[in-house]
């Protein structure tokens, strides 16, 4: 799976998750939705690919393409030659492409830089903190203890709580703080506790090392705004666990209250942010214990999800190869063609005389250089129309073959997959369909 | 002499207050023993001090003197999130992402009805 293709299937999820979650936020316990942004983490940093019948990739193929299983010939009685309506812009592709690569590397690094500018510049900002002389903060601390050890810090530089460090965790309170209001202290301590237990820190920062791979995604930004609400959210919830239920109203008055100070006036009106708030105080006000049929109801989202979003169509067979016993040979090689033999808009196939194809070809006792060493590096021939429009698609769809896919072409004929022929008999032209001069022996002599 | 100091670089400032004009390896030390800051946090708000006309650094030894007295200086408070230290775009966008914006009056009076309303 190329980078593209897992940014694309990634997005495609990630479209689902901002839907399922814009209807059924609140009734959901909040780890279903934390653990369906990790499973598009999973899906965007790792190519590896999941066949599954009930993708919805697979759904779609079936609806759009009338998968048909291709009959590319009868392969020892005739096959049938096609004309390729390869699209000209294949030309530039070998070149277009590490255009992107450069683009893309380019990005990826700008991105990385700067957010380590910023973590960089926040981190001695955080250092030059003081410590907190507090008798509260010191029973606190006795109360709540990790293996980690914790410290509470203060600075003037911050008007929030914050929490930094993953293995020498730090709460950071500002200056401002109202330490002898030990109520309001209790929500805020144990809110950032319970972010170090989780090691959310972490997270995030796995959060942002996927935004920098994929920084040309805009639903990947889309995920990291929302997946940082989220873990917002699942801490919320996880302090009234903590506290009991009876003080989510406390809970969420705290949070209004410690908004309202640090509102010392408004420059703008940001209708995003007011939305964040809104949505953690609703959610905390909404906040039930999960019931079964809640935690069901997101198990079976997240399976549901991940067998349709995370995972690709089942692949079918290629070709069906039926030789003249009407022996039918499936399989999933590409039969001829290689990326190298490229098509102009004359129709004319062009022949790439760099091609590792003559390391293959000599593999199998043909003089490659008579290739290389023609002055036209252009081997040029035209196929003839072909006689079943039918079949005309074929080549239109499977444009572009790779060496590797060559080679498992000739591999096959080798392993006899397509009975009744060997590979000479190829290079000799006495398959029909791939005669010399029609096919690219042509300059042979 | 109107000089605004954070807290920090008020404690670099009070041992040259307390202690006369010493180097700078000197308030590092204490200070790493005193607050437990590393020695290029110290360095770091030593210059920022420098910057803002509240040190004189004379060679040798990085040597530190307090060019304003303990009277004229003023606290310095912050009420964004993050101060102007991170100039311009980056601060910005890192809040933007966060989505952490003051509220109006008006708002919070929202959010009071809602939790009033939920409860």
């Amino acid at each position: 799976m190329s980078l593209l293709q897992m940014s694309f299937a990634g997005a495609i999820m990630i479209l689902a998750i901002i839907i399922i979650r814009a209807l059924v936020i609140n009734l959901l316990p909040k780890k279903t939705f934390l653990a369906l942004w990790g499973i598009v983490i999973v899906r965007l940093l790792f190519p590896f690919s999941l066949p599954s019948a009930f993708s919805v990739y697979s759904l779609i193929g079936k609806h759009t393409q009338k998968k048909d299983p291709q009959i590319i010939g009868m392969l020892p009685i005739e096959v049938k030659r096609q004309v390729s309506t390869i699209p000209n812009n294949i030309l530039n592709i070998s070149n277009s492409i590490s255009i992107w690569m450069i683009i893309w590397i380019v990005g990826v690094l700008i991105c990385t830089l700067f957010f380590a500018i910023v973590y960089w510049k926040c981190r001695q900002e955080f250092q030059m903190s003081l410590p907190v002389d507090n008798d509260f903060i010191k029973s606190w601390l006795g109360t709540h203890r990790l293996k980690r050890s914790i410290a509470i810090r203060q600075s003037s530089r911050f008007s929030a709580p914050l929490t930094y460090g993953v293995f020498h965790p730090v709460i950071l309170m500002p200056t401002s703080t109202e330490w002898e209001n030990t109520n309001s202290m209790r929500y805020v301590l144990t809110h950032e506790y319970v972010h170090i237990r989780r090691f959310d820190s972490l997270t995030k920062l796995v959060l942002l090392a996927v935004l920098c791979v994929h920084w040309f995604n805009p639903l990947v930004w889309i995920m990291y705004i929302l997946a940082n609400r989220d873990i917002e959210l699942l801490c919320d919830e996880e302090v009234i666990r903590l506290l009991g239920e009876n003080t989510k109203a406390d809970y969420a008055r705290t949070l209004i209250n410690m908004e309202e100070t640090q509102s010392g006036f408004v420059p703008l009106c940001n209708n995003f942010s007011k939305n964040v708030i809104e949505e953690r105080i609703v959610s905390i006000m909404k906040y039930k214990k999960s019931s079964i049929f809640s935690l069901v109801l997101g198990f079976s989202l997240v399976f549901g999800t991940t067998t349709a979003f995370a995972t690709s169509a089942q692949k079918e067979p290629d070709y069906f190869i039926t030789d003249e016993d009407d022996n039918t040979t499936i399989f999933n090689g590409k039969l001829m063609a290689s990326q190298k033999f490229l098509v102009d808009e004359n129709g004319k196939y062009t022949y790439d005389s760099n091609s590792e194809l003559d390391a293959l070809f000599s593999e199998f006792g043909i003089p490659s250089t008579k290739f290389i060493d023609s002055d036209i590096n252009d081997i040029k021939f035209t196929l003839e129309d072909t006689s079943n429009q039918n079949q005309d698609h074929l080549f239109s769809q499977r444009s572009l073959y790779t060496e590797e896919e060559m080679e498992q072409i000739i591999a096959d004929i080798e392993s006899g997959k397509i009975p009744g022929y060997q590979i000479s008999d190829f290079v000799e032209g006495k398959v029909p369909g791939f005669e010399a001069g029609d096919w690219f022996f042509i300059n042979f002599d | 002499m109107d000089i605004k100091l954070f807290d920090s670089e008020l404690k670099v400032m009070s041992v040259l207050w307390r202690d006369g004009d010493v180097p700078a390896k000197y308030i590092a030390k204490l200070l790493n023993e005193d607050l437990g800051w590393n020695v290029n946090t110290t360095y770091t708000l030593i210059k920022r001090c420098i910057k803002k006309g509240a040190i004189e650094r004379s060679e040798p030894n990085f040597m530190c003197h307090a060019l304003v007295p303990k009277e004229e200086v003023q606290k310095a408070e912050t009420n964004e999130l993050i101060d102007k230290v991170y100039d311009g775009s980056v601060d910005k966008l890192f809040t933007a992402l966060l989505g952490r914006k003051k509220l109006s009056a008006a708002q919070i009076e929202k959010l009071k009805q809602i939790v009033g309303d939920l409860e």
